[in-house]
């Protein structure tokens, strides 16, 4: 059924992406060759993050859709919990790194 | 002066990012209505879910011209020489940073919308529903709660 697979790729490219994303940001504040190349890349390091979201969301939603020809009831279920689950760890990953890296300069 | 001009203002941008952000929260507060009273109609979830995904989209734009034309060289020195500079180095750099995974999240509650109550109840996604939609608020609300802090630490931080 399209509709759960939809739900499916959606849930599991949306964690990839938001793994990408607590990746990319703590690392381009680790590196500042880093941060500058993805400068050099859009005029402003956000914005290439935010295409790189864009890019990576949409790419791994085409994955795992056409990856399965169809998925259970049980498989969405568990890619919505896992999904729910890392929206919040992606959350605090991001909020504790920027309170300790202001707390440790 | 031109329309452009009134709406590419500094405070005119500032009230349409909020805005938009508000009609989001809505949406979705909506949305999340609609499906724990188990209504039936997919036409007012899918409205709901396109409205809330519109609005933090807008928002995304917009508070992303601000920051990136306005916020580093206007905002940002004058937070960072106040007396909170916390407000910039923690709440700034989290917002702009964790949005980016706001709009997965919206898409993927735009898929569940499309399913009708006999549906999430057939499938076991009801439970899901409601929490990534209680999260997508809470992340939503915890955006404006950063919003007003870098905004009270420019306007106040030095004073």
């Amino acid at each position: 059924m399209d509709k759960l697979k939809s739900i499916y790729a959606s849930a599991y490219s949306s964690v990839v992406t938001i793994t990408a994303v607590v990746l990319i940001t703590v690392s381009a504040e680790l590196s500042v060759p880093f941060k500058e190349f993805l400068k050099s890349l859009t005029g402003h390091h956000w914005v290439t993050k935010s295409w790189f979201s864009l890019i990576v969301f949409a790419l791994f939603f085409a994955i795992f859709f056409f990856a399965k020809k169809t998925v259970s009831d049980w498989q969405t279920q568990k890619a919505l919990n896992i999904l729910q689950l890392f929206a919040v760890f992606g959350f605090l990953a991001i909020l504790g790194f920027y309170i300790y890296e202001f707390l440790a300069h | 002066m031109d329309i452009w001009n009134v709406l590419l203002s500094k405070p005119v941008l500032i009230g349409l990012h909020l805005g938009f952000a508000i009609v989001g929260i809505d949406a979705f507060l909506w949305l999340l209505g609609e499906v724990v009273a188990d209504a039936g109609s997919v036409k007012r979830r899918l409205t709901a879910a396109w409205l809330g995904i519109a609005g933090f989209v807008l928002t995304w734009i917009i508070g992303g011209y601000y920051y990136v034309k306005y916020y580093g060289t206007l905002v940002k020195p004058v937070i960072k020489a106040g007396n909170a500079p916390w407000a910039h180095a923690v709440a700034m750099e989290a917002k702009e940073h964790i949005f980016l995974f706001m709009i997965p999240i919206v898409i993927t509650i735009y898929f569940l919308a499309r399913l009708n109550a006999d549906e999430l109840h057939l499938f076991g996604l009801r439970r899901g529903f409601i929490y990534l939609t209680v999260i997508a608020v809470g992340l939503g609300l915890g955006f404006g709660l950063m919003g007003f802090i870098i905004s009270a630490a420019a306007r106040w931080g030095v004073i």
